[in-house]
């Protein structure tokens, strides 16, 4: 579990970035961390593995402060960063280094993460591509097991059949007791598997709950002409062939969640998002 | 009951509706058991905790069942269930949409009765 208490971050003094943060995040779920660029995303992920210390408050994750860095916590903990170049050794001496900080780690598990991802057999994985380097480095992460995996655009140089891969691999890697968090910018390439939504915009977390309850509140509708009645609507977008109506549910059964035109409504309409989706 | 088979609906209730099909579509029989939870999950590339959804609401709606231990069951009653389900959601909510267009279009109903009728004949013919 991640709690932020009365949390504060800032880079430089006079241009706060987080502003009294007052949440928690729970395991057993798959976390998708949305905001514009600068936003924060990256940092957030940097502050939960212990990369910046809170200048403010209080955060505990798993129990542990993450600036105090202790074994015991990073053996429980993996961050893949966005761009990867992985150092200039072998594959063999490679897995020998850091593999013994996750006594989780699993060969098996990597095997066959890498045989998914259709990654070319090579003693030199520096020399791969970037897409290439990019899934070695995920393949090794999901493999070391640890109970909170952060991700930073994970799809970003995967090519179509992996990212299908990566879908399966996390439905399986998932259970109750791990926390996956990816901040992305491809909504549409993860939507399926994430199953709560973070959204930072402008100092603050805007949203902060599950796609089950965003979709008990609002629905996400298509219509041919646009709605007479605006009372519950929350977005309107003009698009081919009609209109994306972000809107009030009214009925009792939910649409499917779209996460982009979430966002979009985040930034445009932030006083609106927290209205609708008030608890 | 609203509709839950709608076009737009929710992740969960696209995954329970496919179940359905399935079982009417006798891809899954009666009294026996389907995916386990992370099958399915990793099959359709979503999150367990989604399916996990659909297969309460299957549940809820007695359409399958849970054998503790062994895993999840289609419901001896399945097929009546989902048809019933069915049967109402189309009356309930694709009806309306069809007389709208109806109307809309100055359409005849009874031209409609020749045209499923031959449809049945024709389907009748190829099932020969």
């Amino acid at each position: 579990m991640i709690t932020f208490k009365d949390y504060h971050f800032y880079y430089k003094k006079d241009k706060p970035l987080f502003r009294q943060f007052n949440f928690e995040l729970d395991k057993g779920k798959v976390y998708g961390l949305f905001g514009e660029n600068g936003s924060g995303k990256t940092t957030l992920l940097n502050a939960i593995c212990g990369l910046n210390f809170p200048k403010k408050g209080a955060l505990l994750v798993n129990n542990f402060k993450p600036k105090e860095r202790r074994p015991q916590f990073l053996k429980d903990v993996f961050f893949v960063p966005d761009s990867i170049k992985l150092p200039k050794v072998k594959k063999n001496y490679f897995l020998a280094i850091y593999s013994v900080y996750y006594p989780n780690f699993s060969h098996a598990d990597f095997n066959h993460y890498l045989k998914a991802f259709a990654i070319a057999d090579n003693e030199k994985p520096y020399e791969l591509s970037f897409g290439q380097q990019k899934k070695f480095y995920l393949a090794f992460a999901l493999a070391c097991n640890t109970s909170l995996i952060l991700m930073d655009e994970p799809t970003n140089g995967l090519d179509i059949p992996s990212k299908n891969q990566f879908r399966k691999i996390l439905a399986s890697f998932m259970n109750d007791e791990k926390t996956i968090i990816i901040s992305t910018h491809q909504a549409r390439d993860l939507e399926q598997v994430i199953d709560h939504i973070l959204v930072l915009t402008k100092n603050e977390l805007l949203v902060n709950q599950s796609v089950y309850e965003i979709t008990d509140k609002v629905a996400f509708n298509f219509y041919s002409s646009k709605p007479v009645y605006m009372d519950h609507v929350v977005m309107c977008e003009e698009t081919i062939g009609g209109y994306k109506v972000m809107e009030k549910n009214t009925e009792q059964v939910q649409t499917e969640l779209d996460i982009e035109q979430l966002v979009n409504a985040c930034f445009l309409a932030p006083d609106m998002i927290k209205k609708s989706l008030k608890n | 009951m609203s509709a839950p088979f709608k076009k737009n609906t929710s992740i969960y209730l696209q995954i329970a509706e496919s179940i359905c099909d399935k079982i009417l579509l006798k891809e899954y029989l009666e009294e026996e058991k389907i995916p386990s939870i992370r099958d399915m999950a990793v099959k359709l590339e979503v999150n367990p905790n989604t399916v996990q959804r659909s297969y309460e609401w299957l549940q809820q709606n007695e359409i399958i069942f849970t054998k503790r231990g062994l895993g999840y069951f289609v419901s001896e009653k399945a097929t009546t269930k989902v048809m019933e389900i069915k049967r109402n959601q189309f009356v309930e909510h694709v009806l309306p949409n069809v007389f709208k267009n109806m109307e809309l279009l100055q359409i005849d109903m009874n031209q409609f009765e020749e045209r499923f009728t031959n449809y049945l004949k024709n389907k009748a013919n190829e099932n020969k």
